[in-house]
C-alpha cells in the first residue's frame, strides 16, 4: 500500500467511524462533513508552506442552527466532485454568485442566488476592481480566486450585534406552547433569518474595525487618495461614544448607507447618490433614529475633522487654547513645582518663624480666632457645590476625551453606559451654572451690603471686595514667583486670599462661563443648529474639552497639591470643613492678614 | 498611700522618645517631609509634562488607530505562529481570519511553551503539510504535548497532568473537562435536588468560560443558570443546553496541554534548556559534530516513532488513563477505545476496508 493510498484509507476509516460513533453531525448537517470539520484545531501548513489552511467549522453553524447558510448543504457552495472524495481534491473557490437550492417548507426547492448583491456592488463605490486592488495592498488576506465578498463579510451567527439566540427563541416557544404540532421545523430559522436581519450584525466597533481595515490602510488610502476617515470618525463624538460601547451612536453605514438603504449600494461622498452628500447630508443627519428635531444646517458639523492637518478655524481656535493652556497651567505648574523644591531645600522665609509664632497665639485668643476663619458656612457650601459638580462632571466626562483607554470604558460601563452617562453629565452641569448664577447672585448681594456700610460707590466697592484682582495681585504673583526664584529673599504678604487664590477663583468664573455656554450649545443641538450653523457644535466640543482639559490641570495638579498634598496641609487643609486655615499656610501666604488680625485686637500679641 | 504602678514608659512613643534624642527626631522629620516634598515634586513635573505632551500631541500631530480596532487579522501565516508575540495574535482567540468563513471567532494562537517549533527547527503545526491526513494528528497539539506521542513513558498507564499554556506551569483538570463529568456523574443530584448543585454548576461554568473566552452561547447558558431559581423550567432548560453545548468546545478550548507527569513539572526548565540549544544548534555550522551532538541531546528522549494510536485508544491497559486525566467516566471509556484507532491500526498493517456512498448522511 503506498503512502496516497494509506492517507485515503485513514481518511475514509475516520470519516466513517467519527460518523458513527462521536457526537457528531446534526440533522441539518445532513452530509455529514461536521463528523471530522468540527475538531478545533484540524489543520495544515498549506502544500507552499506559507499559510496555515484551517478545516474547522464551527458545529453551532449547524448545530443550533444559527448561521445564515445552516440550511444549506456544503456541496450547495463547494463542488461536490471536489469533496466527495479522500483526500478532498483541491478546491475551487466558492462563488456566492452561483444558484444554490434552498429546501423551502414542505421539501419545496427554491432557489436563491447572491448574483443581484454582485450586481449592485459593481455599481456601487465599492466596486468595479476596487476590492481586488484593496485586497492586494492588505497583503491578500483572500486567495485567488476567493469571493470578495468574505473582504467585509464574515461568518456572523445570529448571537452577534448584541441579538442573544435563548433571548430570540422566546416568542418561538411562547407559540410553541400551543402550536408545536403545527409549527414547521423551519420556523425557527425563518424567525432567525428574519429577526437577525432587523438588527446590525455586527457591533458599531466591529463594523467601525470592518472600514478602518481598508480606510485606515496606509497603501489602500495613497491608492486611492482618502483621508484617514477611520481614525477621524473615532476622534469625533460619534467615534468616541462607538469606542465607549455605544449602539445607538451613528456609525459609518448609518450616514454612507443610510438606515434605509442597501450597504452594496453604497455610493462615494460626491455622488448625488449617496447619503452622505452634502446636499442629503441634512436629511442623513435628521434621520428619525438620529438628530430627528435638529436644523438643516447641522450637516455643517464635522464627524471627521483632522484637527493636525486642517488649517481651519478649528485648529486655530485649538492652537489658542494650547497657548492659553501652556500659559496660564504653565505658571502655576512651576509655581506648585518651586514651592516644593523650597520644602526640599528647607529654604524658609526669614519671618516665617515668628508669623508662625503670631499665628499660634491669635488662634489661641478666643477673641482673634473668628477673625482668621477665612470662610463662612455658606462660602462652604457653594465650594462643596461646585467641588461635588466638578468631580462628576470629570467623571462623566473625561472618558470621552480618552475613549480608547479600557479604564474609560469601565467607567462609563459604570455610570450605565454613555446614554446615562451623558445625563448625569448634563444634569451636574446644569447645576454648575445654577451655581455659577447663584454665586453672581452672592456677590452682588455682598457688594450691596459692602456699599451700604461703607458708603462708598459701586465701583470703589467692587474693586475692593477681598477676590477682586487688582494690579496689585499682578505685583504680588511676580514677587512671589522672584521670591521662589531665589531674587527676592521674603515672600510677599498675602491678605485673607493672596494673590494665587484670586487667579484661580478667576479661572473658576472664566472656566464655568465657558464650559456652561458650549455645554448648553451641544446639549440642545437640535436648537443650536435651527438658529446657528452646525459648526458651532464642532467648534463647541472642541472648545469644551480643551477648557475642560484646562480645568482639570489646575483643580487635579495645583489645587490638590496646594489643598490636600502639600506638607503643609497634609492630609487635607481644614479650610473648606471649618474655615480654618492650617498655621504654615497661614504662615506663609496670609501673613498681611495675621498682621491686620493682630493690629485689631484688644490686646495685640507682640 | 499605695503608689500606682505606671506602664505608661513601656508605650512604644515613650519607648521612642527615651531611645532618640529631640534633634534626632528633628532630623527624622525633615528627612520625611522633605523626601513627601521630593516625590510630590516629581509626581508634579511628571504629570505636567504628560499633559502637555498629550496636549502638543492631540492638536499637532495626526492621531492614530487605537490598538484596539487593529486586531482585524489579516491572514493565518506559518511566520505568526512561530512567534508568541505575533502581530495581530496577541489577544486570546480573536475572530477567525479573513477568507476563514467557517471557522468563527476560531483563531489559531501561537503555542507559546512549544520551543520544537518556536525555536523555527519545526513547523508550527509539526505534521507534515504533503498530505491532510496530518491534519487529524495536527489537531491533537491543541490539547497535547509533543511527548504525549514522542516520549511514551515505561509503565502503563502512565501518570498525566494538564499544563497551562499561557503559564506553562501545571493545573488541575480544565474547568470543562470538570463541568462535563459533574454533568455527567450528578445527573440524579441535578434532576432531584437542583438547588444542592447550581453553585457548582455555575462556578465551574464560570471559570470555563475565562478559560475559552467570550461565547455568545455560554455566556447567555450562564445567564439563564445564574438568573433562575434552581429546578426550574428555565434552569432545566439551560443545563440540559449546556450538556449539549459543553461537548463543542472540548477539544481544543482548555488553554492547558496534557503532559506526561514526569515531564510536567519541569515543562518551563525543559523549555529554556531547549531553547538555549536549539539556539546553539542554529548558530552551530551544518554538518558539524557540535550540531549533531546537540541534535541528540535536544531529542534523547524522544521515541523513534510516534507512538500508535491504539496505545492509549484501544490497547488495555492503555498508556493513557483517561479517567484520571480528567474526563467523564463516558468520555473516558468511549476514548479508551476508539474504532478509529483500530481502524488505523489495521491500515498500517496494511488491510483494507470499503465504505459506500460516505457523503449521503453517514449511511
Amino acid at each position: 500500500m503506498n503512502t496516497r493510498q494509506t492517507n485515503i484509507a485513514v481518511l475514509l476509516a475516520i470519516a466513517v467511524t467519527v460518523l458513527a460513533t462521536a457526537r457528531a453531525a446534526s440533522a441539518y448537517d445532513t452530509e455529514g462533513c461536521l463528523a471530522c470539520h468540527q475538531y478545533r484545531g484540524l489543520s495544515r501548513i498549506s502544500d507552499d508552506g506559507k499559510e496555515i489552511e484551517l478545516f474547522y467549522v464551527d458545529p453551532n453553524y449547524y448545530n443550533t442552527p444559527r448561521g445564515p447558510h445552516s440550511r444549506l448543504k456544503c456541496t450547495d457552495c463547494h463542488v461536490r466532485k471536489e469533496v466527495e472524495v479522500f483526500p478532498h481534491q483541491p478546491q475551487t473557490p466558492v462563488d456566492c454568485g452561483k444558484t444554490c437550492h434552498l429546501d423551502g417548507p414542505n421539501q419545496v426547492e427554491v432557489r436563491f442566488s447572491h448574483e443581484r448583491v454582485n450586481e449592485m456592488l459593481r455599481h456601487s463605490v465599492h466596486g468595479d476592481d476596487c476590492l481586488t486592488q484593496s485586497n492586494q495592498l492588505l497583503g491578500s488576506p483572500l486567495k485567488a480566486g476567493q469571493a470578495q465578498c468574505l473582504l467585509c463579510h464574515d461568518e456572523p451567527l445570529f448571537s452577534r450585534g448584541g441579538q442573544t439566540w435563548l433571548q430570540s427563541e422566546a416568542p418561538i416557544n411562547r407559540c410553541n406552547t400551543c402550536h408545536d404540532e403545527q409549527l414547521s421545523v423551519d420556523t425557527r430559522q425563518f424567525y432567525w433569518h428574519v429577526t437577525a436581519r432587523t438588527r446590525p450584525a455586527r457591533t458599531n466597533e466591529d463594523l467601525v474595525r470592518l472600514c478602518a481595515m481598508c480606510h485606515s490602510n496606509a497603501a489602500v488610502r495613497a491608492k486611492f487618495n482618502m483621508p484617514d476617515t477611520a481614525v477621524s470618525y473615532l476622534s469625533s463624538f460619534h467615534g468616541k461614544a462607538t469606542l465607549l460601547g455605544s449602539e445607538e451612536t451613528a456609525n459609518c453605514l448609518n450616514c454612507h448607507a443610510g438606515l434605509v438603504r442597501n450597504v452594496h449600494q453604497m455610493a462615494g461622498h460626491t455622488d448625488g447618490r449617496s447619503p452622505a452628500n452634502a446636499a442629503n447630508l441634512p436629511d442623513t443627519c435628521r434621520q428619525p433614529a438620529c438628530h430627528r428635531a435638529a436644523g438643516a444646517m447641522i450637516s455643517s458639523a464635522s464627524v471627521h475633522l483632522d484637527l493636525s492637518r486642517s488649517r481651519s478655524i478649528e485648529f486655530f481656535i485649538a492652537c489658542l487654547f494650547v497657548f492659553l493652556i501652556v500659559f496660564t497651567f504653565g505658571p502655576s505648574l512651576l509655581l506648585t513645582a518651586l514651592k516644593m523644591l523650597e520644602i526640599v531645600t528647607g529654604r524658609k522665609d526669614p519671618s516665617e518663624h515668628e508669623h508662625v509664632e503670631l499665628a499660634k497665639k491669635l488662634l489661641a485668643d478666643p477673641r482673634t480666632r473668628p477673625k482668621l476663619d477665612r470662610f463662612n458656612l455658606h462660602q462652604r457650601f457653594q465650594h462643596w457645590v461646585l467641588a461635588t459638580c466638578f468631580i462628576i462632571l470629570v467623571l462623566t466626562g473625561f472618558p470621552l476625551k480618552f475613549a480608547d483607554q479600557a479604564w474609560a470604558a469601565w467607567l462609563i460601563g459604570e455610570f450605565g453606559g454613555i446614554s446615562w452617562a451623558r445625563r448625569i453629565h448634563h444634569y451636574a452641569g446644569a447645576v454648575l451654572i445654577i451655581g455659577l448664577f447663584y454665586h453672581a447672585v452672592y456677590i452682588l448681594r455682598t457688594l450691596r451690603r459692602q456699599r451700604k456700610a461703607s458708603g462708598a460707590g459701586w465701583l470703589k466697592t467692587l474693586f475692593g471686595l477681598p477676590m477682586w484682582v487688582g494690579p496689585s495681585d499682578l505685583k504680588q504673583m511676580n514677587a512671589i514667583m522672584l521670591y521662589l526664584l531665589r531674587l527676592k529673599k521674603e515672600h510677599p504678604a498675602g491678605g485673607r486670599f493672596n494673590a494665587e487664590e484670586k487667579f484661580e477663583y478667576v479661572g473658576v468664573f472664566w472656566g464655568s462661563i465657558v464650559l456652561g455656554s458650549t455645554g448648553v450649545l451641544m446639549w440642545f443641538n437640535a436648537w443650536t443648529t435651527q438658529h446657528l450653523p452646525g459648526r458651532i457644535l464642532t467648534i463647541a466640543i472642541l472648545i469644551h474639552t480643551m477648557e475642560a482639559f484646562l480645568a482639570l490641570l489646575h483643580v487635579g495638579i495645583v489645587h490638590m497639591v496646594s489643598v490636600i498634598f502639600s506638607p503643609d496641609v497634609f492630609p487635607v487643609s481644614r479650610a473648606m470643613f471649618d474655615g480654618q486655615t492650617p498655621i504654615a499656610e497661614l504662615a506663609e501666604g496670609h501673613t498681611a492678614m495675621l498682621d491686620a488680625v493682630n493690629g485689631q485686637g484688644e490686646a495685640p500679641h507682640a | 498611700m499605695r503608689k500606682r504602678f505606671h506602664l505608661r514608659w513601656l508605650s512604644p512613643r515613650a519607648l521612642w522618645a527615651k531611645v532618640t534624642g529631640r534633634a534626632f527626631r528633628a532630623a527624622i522629620k525633615t528627612i520625611l517631609v522633605r523626601g513627601y516634598a521630593l516625590v510630590i515634586l516629581g509626581l508634579v513635573l511628571a504629570a505636567g509634562y504628560f499633559a502637555v505632551h498629550y496636549l502638543f500631541r492631540t492638536v499637532f500631530f495626526a492621531p492614530t488607530l487605537p490598538p484596539q480596532m487593529l486586531d482585524w487579522a489579516g491572514r493565518l501565516d506559518v511566520a505568526a505562529l512561530r512567534s508568541d508575540q505575533a502581530e495581530g495574535v496577541e489577544r486570546p482567540a480573536p475572530r477567525a481570519p479573513i477568507s476563514h468563513y467557517h471557522s468563527v471567532d476560531q483563531w489559531f494562537q501561537p503555542d507559546a511553551g512549544n520551543g520544537c517549533t518556536l525555536s523555527g527547527c519545526h513547523q508550527p503545526l509539526p505534521h507534515d503539510r504533503r498530505a491532510k491526513v496530518p491534519a487529524f494528528a495536527n489537531f491533537h497539539t491543541t490539547f497535547l504535548t509533543c511527548q504525549m506521542c514522542h516520549a511514551p513513558p515505561g509503565q502503563r498507564p502512565a501518570g498525566t497532568r494538564w499544563v497551562n499554556t499561557d503559564t506553562d506551569r501545571p493545573q488541575s483538570s480544565p474547568a470543562i473537562l470538570e463541568l462535563l463529568k459533574y454533568l455527567e456523574l450528578d445527573a440524579d443530584a441535578i434532576e432531584s435536588q437542583p438547588a444542592s448543585v447550581d453553585a457548582r454548576i455555575k462556578d465551574l461554568l464560570e471559570q470555563s468560560i475565562r478559560t475559552i473566552g467570550q461565547d455568545a452561547v455560554l455566556d447567555e447558558l450562564l445567564a439563564e443558570i445564574q438568573s433562575s431559581e434552581p429546578g426550574s423550567p428555565v434552569w432545566k432548560r439551560a443545563v440540559s443546553e449546556l450538556t449539549g453545548e459543553l461537548p463543542l468546545h472540548s477539544r481544543g478550548e482548555y488553554r492547558a496541554k496534557l503532559a506526561w507527569t514526569a515531564v510536567a513539572d519541569s515543562r518551563a526548565v525543559q523549555f529554556q534548556t531547549m531553547t538555549e540549544q536549539a539556539r546553539q544548534y542554529l548558530a552551530a555550522a551544518p554538518g558539524s559534530t557540535e550540531r549533531r551532538d546537540l541534535q541528540t541531546a535536544i531529542h534523547g528522549s524522544l521515541a523513534g516513532a510516534p507512538t500508535p494510536c491504539i496505545s492509549c485508544h484501544d490497547d488495555e491497559p492503555g498508556m493513557l488513563d483517561f479517567h484520571a486525566a480528567g474526563y467523564s467516566p463516558k468520555r473516558s471509556a468511549f476514548l479508551s477505545h476508539l474504532e478509529i484507532a483500530k481502524l488505523m491500526q489495521q491500515i498500517r498493517q496494511g488491510q483494507h476496508f470499503y465504505i459506500p456512498n460516505v457523503l449521503e448522511g453517514g449511511q
